[in-house]
């Protein structure tokens, strides 16, 4: 047994290893990385080890590029996205490509394809980001922040919500989810939903 | 009580009130209650670190927004160092104590779920379930090996098939194969083939046996891609070799039980399914039509087969039980079936009333009620499944299943009077 005790602390080291690394590499994008807002909207399912999450469906994700290389069957190959801020301030891809680009870029996965004529390009494409984990009970709340409702007669808009995302060599890291101008804790801390 | 009576037999044994023999008789018969002690022991220990564990992955999973990253990031791993140094005491201060490390082993993988799972929660990590499920067995691994816990091994192989499921059916487009799982379930073979040596006739190795049969079975089915009706032969072959298992190891007496189990009911569910004549209409698509499984089906069957013939040398024909020459059958089924269906689903339905008439017999010869009762549920079931491919009358139809009730009693009222005769 005293092998085994022996052998167990290798055993130990990888197993905290791990999670170390994770934390690590997350960490250095957290510190260093570029911020990107990406505007989203999301929906609010359960995952049974994580816990309570939204998934955010990005409008970066939808658009028009071309690729070479596509045949218009590709399904989850990834490339390398490059991104660019538009004129509201919001994150965009403008091209994929095969290997890095020089500035800011997110590795993407190929979602669906575009055939027009003889031009064969992307339509959709996934972001490797899509959660954000939420405080238990917190899930539903914030989804009604995302829902048209009428107040007194008069239809009120959905709130406008983006994802702070910061972004390193390719790795991004979602930092805060922000909705209507405030991160989403600060519309949590109220004690009803907001608009009610 | 037992203790101080077993204090007590050196006493009574000098004082001449009891012989030797008398003696050693007695603390036989109470040893026992000291094993079910400890049985008790390992399951209060495994118990409570399962409800401990659970507790920390629910207590994580509610996210503490409140918190700061570096809190939650410390309490994510504090259950972790914790937890290794429970194991760590075990291996060096109560090696021999199985509560232990039942209860460490379990705390420990617990404590690791909760680990990675909160440190995806706090940087908000997109990975699927697959990844997460890999991460958690690949950690999991080396303490089957070092503590040899029987309930993390069962954790280990319910998480693998469940990868194996995630990897398959998670995204519904997407053709992955779950490789992995499979080199997961090969690096959990020689814990268990040690544990067959060390704790074969032990409950905990029953269980062993039955969730191993369970994953290899299904995990190896998540590796083929196009599931028409030749995955059947597959899915026998493997059943075959399942219920060779107990000719492995001739001679000595190990809870492989399950394996035996678990392929004799995939044999009764495949021989149901293709007693209908319509499934076996399906086997001719034409030349054109593409399959991707073809090599390994035949790569499988080959290998069954060959098994089969090497089982000849410890075991004649039908002995003990007759699945294993299902894949046999089937194979006979599937060529006749190419060219007239009707045949290959009356030698099926032939087969199943075959196999329950045999049952029913050995049954009665061997005085097992589970035995004639298994014989007596497949010739009730081969009759009922007829109906559903068959324009008869409910009044045909009610008086069959009259008739098929009356007989499950009438047999059962028989060999329990027929036991009671041979008690009087």
């Amino acid at each position: 047994m005293k092998a085994k005790a022996l052998l167990f602390i290798p055993v130990a080291l990888a197993q905290l290893t791990v999670p170390a690394l994770m934390i690590r590499s997350h960490e250095v994008v957290m510190r260093e990385g570029e911020s990107f807002k990406f505007r989203t909207a999301p929906i609010d399912p359960l995952d049974p080890f994580r816990g309570e999450y939204v998934r955010l469906d990005f409008a970066a994700e939808s658009g028009e590029w071309t690729y070479q290389g596509t045949t218009g069957q590709e399904y989850r190959s990834t490339v390398f996205g490059a991104l660019a801020v538009d004129s509201n301030g919001f994150a965009k891809v403008t091209t994929l490509s095969d290997v890095p680009p020089a500035g800011p870029y997110v590795s993407v996965d190929l979602s669906s394809s575009l055939t027009q004529g003889e031009r064969v390009g992307i339509s959709r494409i996934a972001l490797p980001f899509d959660r954000f984990y939420l405080e238990e009970g917190e899930g539903s709340r914030t989804e009604d922040l995302f829902v048209a409702r009428w107040e007194e007669g008069r239809r009120e808009e959905p709130k406008e919500a983006y994802a702070l995302v910061r972004v390193l060599d390719g790795k991004a890291v979602i930092e805060d989810l922000i909705v209507g101008g405030r991160p989403i804790s600060e519309w949590m801390k109220e004690d009803a939903p907001p608009g009610e | 009580m037992s203790r101080a009576l077993l204090k007590e037999l050196p006493v009574l044994e000098r004082e001449g009130l009891i012989s030797p023999e008398q003696a050693e008789r007695i603390r036989t018969r109470y040893a026992d209650n000291g094993q079910s002690a400890n049985r008790m022991l390992v399951f209060f220990a495994v118990l409570g670190s399962l409800l401990v564990g659970l507790g920390i992955i629910l207590i994580v999973a509610h996210n503490w927004n409140d918190l700061t990253r570096g809190v939650r990031t410390a309490l994510a791993i504090v259950p972790v160092l914790i937890a290794q140094g429970l194991v760590g005491y075990t291996l060096l201060r109560q090696p021999a104590s199985m509560a232990w490390r039942e209860g460490s082993a379990v705390l420990l993988a617990c404590a690791l779920c909760a680990c990675i799972a909160l440190v995806s929660q706090i940087y908000h990590i997109s990975g699927d379930l697959a990844g997460y499920l890999l991460t958690c067995s690949l950690l999991m691994l080396p303490l089957l090996y070092l503590l040899g816990s029987t309930v993390t091994s069962l954790v280990y192989l319910s998480m693998v098939t469940w990868y194996a499921w995630a990897i398959r059916f998670e995204h519904w487009s997407n053709p992955d194969v779950p490789w992995m799982a499979l080199l997961l379930l090969l690096a959990a073979v020689p814990y268990y083939v040690l544990q067959a040596r060390e704790r074969g006739t032990s409950t905990g190795f029953w269980w062993l046996s039955l969730f191993m049969a369970l994953a290899v079975g299904i995990c190896s089915q998540f590796c083929f891609t196009d599931w028409e009706v030749e995955q059947a032969l597959c899915v026998m072959g493997f059943a075959g070799m399942f219920t060779l298992v107990p000719w492995l190891h001739p001679g000595r007496e190990l809870r492989t039980w399950p394996w035996v189990l678990i392929g004799a009911i995939t044999t009764l569910v495949v021989f149901c399914t293709f007693s209908f004549r319509g499934v076996w209409e399906e086997l001719d698509k034409g030349p054109d039509h593409e399959r991707k499984d073809t090599i390994a089906i035949l790569g499988v069957v080959v290998v069954s087969c060959a098994v089969y013939l090497l089982s000849l040398a410890r075991r004649r024909p039908f002995e003990r039980w007759p699945w294993p020459e299902g894949l046999g059958l089937m194979l006979i089924c599937y060529g006749l079936g190419r060219f007239s269906p009707g045949i290959a689903a009356v030698l099926i339905n032939l087969a199943l009333l075959v196999m329950g008439v045999m049952n029913v017999k050995l049954g009665i010869e061997q005085n097992s009620l589970p035995r004639m009762n298994l014989g007596l549920a497949i010739l009730g079931l081969a009759i009922l499944l007829r109906f559903f491919d068959s324009n008869l009358s409910f009044v045909v139809r009610g008086l069959a299943f009259v008739a098929i009730g009356t007989g499950f009693l009438f047999m059962n009222m028989r060999m329990v009077r027929q036991r009671r005769n041979h008690e009087g």
